[in-house]
């Protein structure tokens, strides 16, 4: 079960699976803005709309599911009950490889920070993302920050979650994907990726990058920042430029 | 709103453990030590930190004539408020935003600048100067009622703080407006009414202003920038984070910085 604070995730959970969402409470203020449309659309939904004021319990939980704090801290406006969203099967994530249209998938190698997850599927929902795969062995869990960060991205990318990643990404290329990995070590330069193809592109975790094995399992592996330097971008920022630049046929 | 910097007061003692007071993490320490830019007071090393860089730690702490002192994990989680501390921690002073006049005359002769209009949220801003940094940035100009440069900023920057040019404008549309005249293509991040950037000619000088998270550029600078440039949508979400759209776009300048390519001139 999620509480989402941000409304602009729970318009989004309305719009697309509105029986998950089991309750949207608002505070003892007269709701503006986005969360005023959240209650329009929750009514003539008929899921239940409560008022009055908001428990103060519910914000302290969020350091469990990796929210770092220093934001947000301010008691929410409203919050929404929701329940997790479902993956889907591995071969279903697949199943539109091979068509007409290429595709681009992403997978991501143990994500540690739920800030990341959730930008990451807001780009992909904003690319269109075919579908993303994400490990579940020392991951950040799919938790409400990694939900309201998406701003919606969440409910419009499907995703599955595996614990073998090398396997994932051999079913990948049966399916007729092409794996790239993302490295500043990486041989090949991304502007200079063919389009011609569905791309599926692995981004590793922030502190250690690509793993030697999924490495293995890559086609090709690019490099991000041009300038060679130490640092490496953001991992969600990575994605970003790899499918900005695969989109830009 | 995300805590804005509390002003020049602190006296070195924090008696409330503002974010703005601590920093962490191996890397932020390490390197807020070796840049010299932001002064620090105190270090606090815990014994989970290896021998190798906690000598590194003693040494540049050394140098600089600041105390380290032990101290257990427990204590140090309690001052930073997360556990990514990876046993280091230090007290710092205000954060020291650079001259943006010194910034501004010592650009080249094709600046990138990037202008920041009341980014918030502290990973943002983070995200956003680590991103300057690799691609290429001069100058970062903060602005408005921004994130105010703390431990979560420093940490999210991945250390960039301390690298990257950051300066502060109290006046955005004046700063516009001079960098026009000073022959700089000053464009906004939108979504709406966009130019997308590959069709924007960015190889020459150029200053990218980005909004805050919920409301974008202000509707005051929007009025006196050159254009708007945005990134192509193809899927069911309308709008970027700030720090990927900013990302995205210091990219497109920096590819066509290098392939120097042909381009139509930006400008609506």
């Amino acid at each position: 079960m999620l509480e989402l604070k941000n409304p602009h995730s729970v318009l989004a959970a309305l719009a697309t699976r509105a029986g998950d969402v089991l309750e949207i409470r608002l505070g003892d203020q007269s709701p503006h803005g986005a969360w005023q449309d959240v209650a329009d659309s929750a009514r003539s939904l008929g899921v239940p709309v409560r008022t009055g004021r908001m428990p103060g319990g519910s914000s302290k939980r969020r350091d469990a599911s990796g929210d770092k704090g220093g934001q947000g801290r301010r008691t929410p406006l409203a919050v929404a009950a929701v329940r997790d969203r479902s993956d889907v099967g591995i071969d279903e994530l697949f199943s539109s490889a091979g068509g007409d249209e290429h595709g681009v998938w992403l997978a991501l190698d143990r994500l540690q920070d739920p800030h990341n997850i959730g930008a990451i599927f807001r780009t992909a929902a904003f690319y269109g993302v075919r579908g993303v795969l994400l490990t579940t062995n020392q991951s950040a869990p799919l938790s409400q920050t990694a939900y309201d960060v998406a701003s919606g991205g969440l409910e419009h990318v499907r995703f599955t979650r595996v614990g073998n990643l090398a396997r994932a990404l051999r079913q990948a290329r049966d399916a007729g994907l092409w794996v790239m990995g993302t490295s500043e070590r990486g041989e090949n330069n991304l502007s200079e990726t063919t389009l011609d193809r569905d791309w599926l592109v692995v981004i590793g975790s922030e502190e250690r990058g690509l793993r030697r094995l999924t490495m293995e399992h890559c086609d090709v592996v690019c490099q991000m920042s041009p300038h060679g330097e130490i640092t490496s971008l953001n991992a969600s920022v990575a994605a970003a430029v790899a499918l900005t630049v695969l989109n830009r046929s | 709103m995300v805590g804005r910097s509390s002003g020049g007061k602190s006296s070195g003692r924090a008696s409330r453990n503002r974010p703005g007071d601590w920093i962490w993490g191996r890397r932020v320490v390490i390197e807020t030590l070796r840049g010299g830019r932001w002064p620090i007071r105190d270090v606090w090393l815990s014994e989970r930190v290896e021998a190798k860089v906690a000598e590194e730690v003693r040494r540049l702490a050394d140098g600089l004539g600041i105390g380290v002192q032990q101290a257990d994990s427990d204590s140090i989680r309690a001052r930073c408020h997360t556990d990514q501390h990876q046993g280091l921690l230090a007290r710092v002073g205000e954060y020291p935003f650079g001259s943006l006049e010194a910034m501004l005359e010592d650009a080249g002769s094709t600046p990138l600048w990037l202008l920041l209009d009341a980014v918030q949220d502290p990973h943002n801003l983070g995200a956003i100067l680590r991103s300057a940094e690799i691609l290429g940035v001069d100058g970062v100009v903060v602005s408005g009622d921004h994130a105010a440069i703390n431990g979560h900023v420093a940490r999210s920057s991945a250390g960039a703080v301390n690298h990257v040019r950051i300066a502060r404008s109290e006046n955005l549309v004046a700063l516009v407006m001079r960098l026009r005249r000073d022959g700089v293509a000053v464009l906004a991040a939108t979504a709406e009414e966009s130019v997308a950037a590959r069709g924007c000619d960015l190889a020459g000088p150029v200053a990218l202003v980005v909004g805050n998270e919920g409301d974008g550029v202000a509707a005051d600078v929007l009025d006196v920038c050159d254009g708007r440039i945005g990134i192509e949508q193809s899927g069911r979400i309308e709008s970027l984070n700030a720090a990927v759209a900013a990302a995205v776009l210091l990219y497109e300048v920096d590819r066509q910085r290098r392939d120097a390519e042909d381009g139509t001139v930006c400008s609506n």
